[in-house]
């Protein structure tokens, strides 16, 4: 269980004007700014769910990830993870956490990557049995065998990224931190991870915490999430109210033969969007009209040969939200 | 045990990681024989011209000469951590702060394991040559088990002292953003005041006075001076019992120092 209260945190920022004398300027008196990248944050998290952790670049999410993961102490408010203050019990609060930083490594660079599991075994105290087993499980899922014996530095982008999950999975964590874990990966790996992560959180009960901007991720993964902006919570809902909420457009796209778009007498709500010989793209306000409507309405004056009703992507939801909240 | 074999794992895995640098391990072995002949040709120089005013005998000096270059990679002050550096650099070191250890004793392995894996490769071929050189270039052996068994101690005192004195440079890091500074000037002034440059013995007799007050008489040159028998044994016992005050006064202020500076730390980006 993550309980976050009013959690604090600003950081002061030395900022200048460009050139020459501003650099010299900046030698006798600095101008700080003091940026809130917490401000009094408040959410809490069940064990064995499975939050996305969204928001603009620099809302604050990384900065989150590092109070909860111990690494960063806030000026003030309250977090408890199992009842421990992550910065103030670090040690015993690491032992139930893994955490995958997308953009750093952890594993040693020139050796094999099963010389850096070996160290953090006895870094962990895993057990023999415990240790063996997830090793087999882990390399089992995420299909590391060839790679474990394989010196770091040599592996490819998607082939570290499965390690490090790895890694980070090893002592059995009750809760993983994933920040941006599919960053740079091609589609095989992305979805080798999703489905790694999924599984784990199913099978295991592990909570998941998952900050990520590929919104692909959120789709597969997640079902609540929460939308930071400013250093506030601005949004926690699941997924699909959120959809329901903000997605009422939907793109229908027409195909007939003898078309004349331009000519058709369209009802409130919907309207052309492009035109074609053989094809035509609406945009449909769903507030306003239904979808059977809008279908009925077009084929009462053309002939449909084919036709599909699309929701506008994820990205766009997540940028009209963030629109709403003005976060950017 | 369970508490220290977390360390001890972390030592044995950055000595393996040490010890794959054999290049660089023989170029150090000839650049150390070019640089120790050098020396004892020049202190040999010093001496002959009034040899009443030169403080230690020919085999003294050659002794003291050939145990420095043999030692050279434990207490090189030059030599910091990189990769710590780097970690604080660029934020990795928020790995290190994942792990359910403490990052003072980490360090201090990792310091400890690079710098013996380094002087594993060396020490021994050094020495060994050394032994069957000829008189006045040659190595010689301790003048009793007594003497022998003091160096040893005295010498892993100062290989701790000198990490626990570098402890501080590197964890200054997270203050200065930049160790190049710190390290120049640092590293210069200790290797001069630990008889790096010019034996102890040799300098001033006021200098050596003012040294005696700071931790570098301790470092390299003591246990380098028991061993080819310039200290007696009683001004060995109280050397190393000095040592030990110094490493009791460092070792808690580089602890202070992590507390404080992982108080402060903010590990930017992404």
């Amino acid at each position: 269980m993550i309980f976050v209260k009013d959690l604090c945190k600003t950081f002061r920022v030395a900022r200048r004007d460009g050139g020459m004398k501003n650099t010299l300027k900046s030698f006798f008196h600095r101008t700080y700014t003091e940026i809130p990248a917490l401000d009094h944050l408040n959410f809490s998290i069940e064990d064995g769910e499975m939050v996305g952790y969204i928001g603009p670049n620099g809302a604050g999410k990384s900065s989150t990830v590092k109070v909860l993961s111990g690494i960063l102490v806030p000026d003030s408010g309250t977090c408890t993870i199992d009842g421990r203050i992550p910065w103030k019990e670090r040690t015993a609060h690491v032992k139930e956490i893994g955490v995958v930083f997308g953009q750093r490594s952890q594993l040693w660079w020139d050796v094999p990557v099963i010389d850096t599991f070996l160290l953090l075994k006895d870094i962990f105290s895993i057990p023999d049995d415990v240790y063996k087993h997830n090793v087999d499980e882990l390399t089992d899922m995420l299909d590391l065998s060839q790679l474990l014996r394989t010196p770091t530095r040599q592996l490819s982008l998607g082939q570290r990224m499965r390690c490090e999950i790895a890694a980070s999975l090893l002592h059995d964590p009750k809760i993983l931190f994933l920040d941006e874990p599919t960053i740079g990966l091609d589609a095989v790996s992305k979805i080798a991870v999703r489905d790694f992560i999924k599984r784990r959180n199913r099978e295991r009960g592990t909570t998941v915490i998952l900050t990520t901007h590929d919104m692909q991720d959120i789709e597969a993964l997640t079902e609540r999430i929460l939308l930071i902006g400013h250093g506030k919570i601005l949004k926690d809902g699941s997924l699909s109210s959120l959809k329901e909420e903000f997605v009422t457009e939907r793109h229908m796209t027409v195909l007939s033969s003898n078309f004349k778009a331009d000519s058709l007498s369209l009802p409130q709500g919907i309207t052309l969007m492009e035109a074609h010989s053989d094809r035509a793209v609406f945009s449909l306000d769903t507030t306003v009209l239904s979808v059977s409507d809008a279908i009925s309405a077009i084929s009462s004056q053309t002939e449909i040969r084919d036709l599909s009703v699309d929701t506008p992507s994820l990205d766009t939801l997540i940028s009209k939200l963030y629109c709403r909240y003005e976060v950017l | 045990m369970a508490f220290l074999q977390k360390y001890l794992t972390f030592f044995k895995m950055r000595i393996r990681c040490g010890l794959q640098y054999r290049t660089a391990a023989l170029a150090g072995i000839a650049t150390q024989f070019c640089w120790g002949f050098m020396y004892i040709l020049l202190y040999h120089a010093f001496r002959n011209s009034d040899p009443a005013a030169y403080p230690m005998t020919a085999e003294q000096t050659a002794t003291y000469i050939w145990l420095q270059q043999a030692f050279l990679t434990l207490f090189a002050s030059w030599q910091l951590e990189n990769d710590l550096i780097a970690q604080i650099k660029d934020g990795t070191v928020a790995y290190d702060l994942c792990r359910p250890v403490s990052l003072y004793p980490m360090w201090f392995c990792k310091c400890m394991a690079s710098r013996l894996s380094r002087a594993m490769l060396r020490f021994l071929p050094i020495l060994l040559i050394c032994g069957f050189l000829p008189a006045g270039y040659r190595m010689c052996l301790p003048t009793s088990f007594l003497c022998l068994g003091l160096f040893l101690l005295s010498l892993t005192l100062a290989f701790l002292l000198t990490i626990a004195i570098l402890m501080p440079v590197h964890i200054s890091v997270f203050f200065l953003l930049n160790e190049s500074g710190i390290r120049s000037v640092f590293a210069n002034v200790m290797d001069f005041c630990c008889g790096g440059l010019i034996p102890i013995p040799l300098m001033p007799a006021a200098l050596q006075k003012f040294l005696s007050f700071t931790p570098f008489l301790y470092m390299q040159n003591t246990p380098y001076l028991i061993y080819n028998g310039y200290l007696p044994i009683s001004d060995a016992l109280r050397a190393i019992c000095i040592q030990l005050c110094w490493l009791v006064f460092f070792i808690p202020l580089g602890v202070w120092m992590m507390k404080k500076a992982l108080r402060r730390t903010v590990i930017q980006g992404g």
